[in-house]
């Protein structure tokens, strides 16, 4: 036999009882499905859009920290009373850390100031899903989330137009990274900060090490040694980042 | 009759209209190229099923983008290997954040049943395979596996073809090398499959 044909047989032999459960299809359909909802009323209900969209679609992947979040709903807690997962909190941050980026310090203030309004607005007549049915409320309440969401839009398109340009990486790592050796600074020892800043360090240099330009990992290029201290170096970090109020999943779980 | 093709240009308009039946039916059409692929490459049974959601969810996003005069399994697959990039990145010096997400009921499938014999010989072969460099990985799976052209393979990755043709060589190639030196394992394993 050659080459040719035993990869494809040994490719096929390996894969083929590989089947993946029906539930993950469900959780797509059930994700889209609640995705395409909001986007229908996206016209009418910008500001829902947005909102609602970090409560309720669930999706894997990254997420950052928490300041700016908590900045707009007090705290964790107060997300999760409005039907918001802890996932839910990391995407409105990383929408946040995204409006921050795409927008002038002028701006995101004035963002920020109408999104903490939005916020409370939120937390008092959001449901269980985290919609808001302004429909059903008073004038006086009526008045003033039409004004918010007016006063919104404008924002909203530029960050709609923005995220369409650049539709990768959710978050920047660098500035994420930042923000947590700021903030560790100020909350850690001095011994403790420098533990955590040389154990970034050493994060990044093995990053560099295997990172391609064009992103792709190439993990082969680390000896058994050095996998086995970088695997070490991300456990020792964990209770770092804990310590920083970031939930941090652990490998395999 | 409606060719290949056209299936998939219909189920994508549809599922443009809002019919999220459609989409069940792509995803039907196309998830056991993207989960085999995308266990292969991540070599882990348990969060591939997770990166599938993913990569589900982050297509249908970008669908409105989709051009329909491209193919789709291709187009589909390019952003799967995005998605399997980004994974890659996270594992290794990224962190995930706590979800509170069911564990899929997946896991432990060994399968003893049937041929395992046959596995145990394939197994060393592609064990090789996982050793080459990822880029390597990439291009011989997708050929091998998915049993993609290399002109697809080019529209996957981006890349130019005559890149593809010479990744596909190069792990080739070291492969051979390899199984120069295996010989006397590999005959081992044969001569226990003969005996049966």
């Amino acid at each position: 036999m050659n080459l040719d044909e035993q990869l494809r047989t040994a490719y096929q032999e390996e894969a083929k009882d590989w089947t993946i459960s029906e539930r993950t299809k469900h959780k797509i359909l059930n994700a889209i499905r609640s995705e395409s909802r909001l986007k229908r009323h996206r016209k009418k209900w910008l500001v829902t859009v947005l909102l609602a969209a970090v409560l309720i679609v669930p999706t894997g992947a990254y997420a950052g920290y928490t300041y700016l979040a908590n900045e707009m709903y007090g705290s964790q807690e107060n997300i999760s009373a409005v039907g918001g997962t802890s996932e839910d909190y990391m995407r409105l941050e990383e929408k946040l850390q995204s409006a921050k980026a795409h927008l002038s310090e002028e701006e995101f203030i004035q963002f920020m100031g109408l999104m903490k309004q939005m916020g409370q607005m939120a937390l008092k007549y959001a449901d269980q899903q985290g919609e808001m049915h302004p429909e059903q409320w008073n004038a006086t309440e009526q008045t003033e989330f039409n004004r918010l969401t007016t006063e919104l839009a404008p924002f909203f398109e530029k960050l709609e137009a923005a995220s369409v340009d650049s539709p990768k990486e959710p978050m920047d790592q660098e500035q994420f990274w930042k923000e947590q050796l700021a903030k560790a600074e100020t909350k850690f020892s001095e011994e403790q900060f420098t533990e955590f800043k040389s154990l970034y360090e050493q994060m990044k240099k093995y990053e560099a090490m295997v990172m391609d330009q064009d992103g792709d990992i190439h993990e082969e290029r680390l000896s058994a040694e050095q996998r086995e201290e970088l695997k070490q170096v991300r456990e020792r970090i964990f209770p770092f980042l804990e310590k920083l109020g970031l939930d941090v999943r652990k490998p395999g779980e | 009759m409606m060719s290949e093709a056209e299936k998939y240009i219909k189920l994508v308009e549809l599922t443009r209209a809002g019919d999220y039946e459609a989409y069940g039916e792509l995803y039907e059409l196309t998830v056991m190229d993207v989960y085999r692929t995308v266990r292969f490459l991540i070599h882990d049974s348990s969060d591939g099923e997770d990166l599938v959601q993913e990569i589900y969810i982050q297509a249908y996003r970008s669908l409105e983008r989709y051009d329909s005069e491209r193919a789709f399994r291709p187009w589909l697959m390019g952003v799967t290997m995005r998605q399997v990039r980004s994974y890659r990145r996270r594992r290794l010096t990224q962190f995930r954040f706590s979800k509170r997400m069911e564990k899929s009921d997946t896991g432990l499938e060994y399968d003893f049943s049937g041929d395992l014999i046959n596995k145990l010989a394939n197994r060393p072969l592609l064990e090789q395979v996982h050793r080459l460099p990822y880029k390597l990985q990439q291009a011989i799976t997708l050929h091998y596996l998915n049993e993609y052209t290399q002109e697809e393979i080019s529209c996957i990755l981006e890349i130019p073809l005559g890149t593809v043709k010479s990744r596909i060589h190069a792990a080739l190639t070291k492969l051979r090398q390899n199984q120069k030196l295996n010989l006397g394992i590999r005959g081992k394993v044969e001569d226990l499959h003969e005996s049966r």
